[in-house]
């Protein structure tokens, strides 16, 4: 009996102690970094779980084509997640009423490692990213009020409203952030290349060979590990007489931005053709040739670039190809919008 | 058991050996294309850049149920070729024929995304809610003077708007003459089609026309 009492009294002290603890866990937006290698910096934005509410509400609203204007669009029209969230074999992306953009759909991953985005970096922010495709009218062509007010009216959103705002509307603000959560959270990170680096794989002879072609010609642009440095440059393409795109010119009205656009990553390329702001390159062979021999000034200064350093180099390109990332069900068309 | 391996072994080898062959040559008033160059006739000038498409086997007029072939669908990618061979299967029979349907059938679709030849990353997959794009045509023609792009992009599975036409093969080899699918469209200013609707549907009806024996 007095060793029964004695168990008794730590427990119950403890009790409130872990209820604190379990309530902090269970709703604060801690970080998921089960998918981020601990060799990758920090992030910009701040990362939610998959499972959070906000998540699997921006989840819905990117495949939900009630926020475009004749309602047949969604995010996920130009950003299929079996493609790496690009519009693949789509030069330039489509939008209401059969109508044509000027730039190729870019991909979206890893955008939380990133300070501006766009190809000419007109969003300083994800929530600005996520309402200008929505209002453009290219795209969605459909004011964020009067798709919040969709959303609103629609019953499949009314459990996902309440456990994120606890109220029974959305405001424009949470619209906009939900979709900032969800895309900030793609994440692809699985691809050969970071088995690689967690020593858990090893590169054959000529995706080394490639690595090394890599890191002397291209990794001051596509930096590692993103593949990316996410700055703007000119990689002197030649101007499309037909659709003349000055790049971030456009934005900062600075001549020295004329031409200059977001610099991509270099993952998952097998499956974001085709390449360039425009979509001008169907292949990556293409690509290679420009940066080989491009027009003016030559980007590509280094010695002969033989046929084998070019296989060599996209043995490298292709170990970045994340083939778990663009199966990944938790980034797929989520039931509630499927079953409607 | 292991005489039912064998016989699915002889009949896979079979069924391979015994495969027959599909030409489909694209033309242009009746001339052959060539994929990105400039083709010239007394009429117009026009520049094929892609086309693509999805045939689906679906059965023989004899037979009821649909055909249980390995892989019962094709995707012809003509982009640097404007001629391709496929196999497909021998119904050898003089009076049979093969029906193909000409892009995917709304119950594949139901299935959702799915790897292969219908595999997303082949550029003919829109969404869940539009499925797969059946038939894609792209390139210039040249209309008074000046070069217009084209783009069509057919597909759409659900009713009223479903693309999903079929075609009688009774040859081996076919000439598919583009002008007349696109003709029509030209002749009413329209260069684009990229979603499903009306315009596609009355798009994808011409497309089982335009197949000519050699």
């Amino acid at each position: 009996m007095h060793f029964t009492t004695n168990r008794r009294v730590p427990a119950l002290l403890f009790f409130p102690f872990i209820t604190v603890i379990f309530l902090f866990f269970a709703f604060w937006p801690i970080e998921d970094n089960t998918q981020i290698p601990k060799s990758w910096p920090k992030p910009f934005h701040k990362l939610h779980k998959i499972d959070s509410n906000w998540f699997k509400l921006g989840r819905m609203l990117f495949y939900d084509t009630r926020i475009s204007k004749n309602q047949t669009v969604s995010c996920a029209s130009c950003h299929q997640s079996a493609t790496a969230f690009a519009h693949v074999d789509h030069p330039l992306s489509h939008g209401v009423y059969d109508r044509i953009g000027i730039r190729n759909a870019p991909a979206l991953f890893n955008l939380a490692w990133y300070k501006a985005f766009m190809w000419d970096g007109r969003a300083i922010n994800a929530k600005a990213q996520a309402q200008i495709p929505i209002e453009h009218p290219d795209e969605m062509d459909l004011p964020i009020q009067q798709a919040v007010s969709y959303i609103n009216q629609a019953p499949v959103y009314k459990k996902a409203i309440q456990q994120c705002t606890s109220g029974y509307s959305l405001s424009p603000s949470d619209v906009l952030h939900a979709l900032e959560v969800f895309v900030l959270n793609i994440i692809s990170s699985q691809s050969k290349y970071d088995l690689v680096r967690a020593g858990k794989a090893q590169f054959n002879a000529d995706e080394s060979a490639g690595y090394a072609i890599y890191k002397t010609h291209c990794a001051s642009c596509h930096a590692e590990p993103l593949m990316s440095t996410g700055d703007f440059s000119n990689n002197k393409l030649p101007l499309q007489p037909l659709m003349p795109d000055y790049g971030r010119f456009k934005i900062t009205l600075h001549a020295k931005d004329s031409f200059i656009f977001k610099i991509p990553s270099l993952r998952n390329l097998s499956y974001s053709f085709p390449y360039m702001h425009d979509g001008r390159f169907s292949s990556l062979r293409q690509v290679l040739q420009h940066y080989r021999r491009g027009p003016g000034k030559q980007v590509y200064t280094a010695q002969p670039f033989t046929l084998e350093n070019e296989n060599q180099l996209l043995a490298f390109l292709f170990t970045l190809n994340d083939s778990v990332f663009v199966q990944n069900p938790a980034y797929k068309v989520p039931q509630e919008i499927r079953n409607q | 058991m292991h005489v039912v391996k064998i016989c699915i072994l002889i009949w896979c080898l079979a069924s391979t050996i015994f495969a027959q062959e599909l030409h489909v040559q694209l033309t242009w008033h009746n001339t052959a294309i060539q994929m990105q160059k400039a083709i010239k006739t007394e009429y117009d000038s026009v520049v094929i850049t892609k086309c693509y498409m999805y045939l689906q086997c679906i059965k023989t007029p004899n037979s009821v149920q649909p055909l249980n072939f390995k892989t019962p669908v094709y995707l012809l990618k003509f982009d640097s070729v404007a001629n391709i061979q496929i196999k497909i299967p021998n119904v050898n029979a003089q009076s049979d024929t093969l029906t193909f349907g000409i892009g995917i059938d709304s119950s594949l679709h139901a299935k959702g995304i799915q790897s292969g030849v219908l595999d997303p990353i082949h550029g003919m997959y829109w969404t869940w809610q539009s499925g797969y794009i059946n038939f894609k045509l792209e390139g210039q023609i040249k209309i008074q003077q000046h070069w217009q792009n084209f783009q069509f992009h057919i597909g759409g599975y659900r009713i009223p708007y479903n693309c999903f036409q079929y075609w009688n093969c009774f040859r081996q080899r076919y000439n598919l003459d583009l002008f007349e699918i696109v003709n029509p469209s030209f002749k009413s200013q329209q260069f684009k089609i990229m979603s499903p609707g009306i315009e596609a549907l009355e798009f994808s009806k011409r497309i089982p026309y335009a197949f000519h024996n050699q």
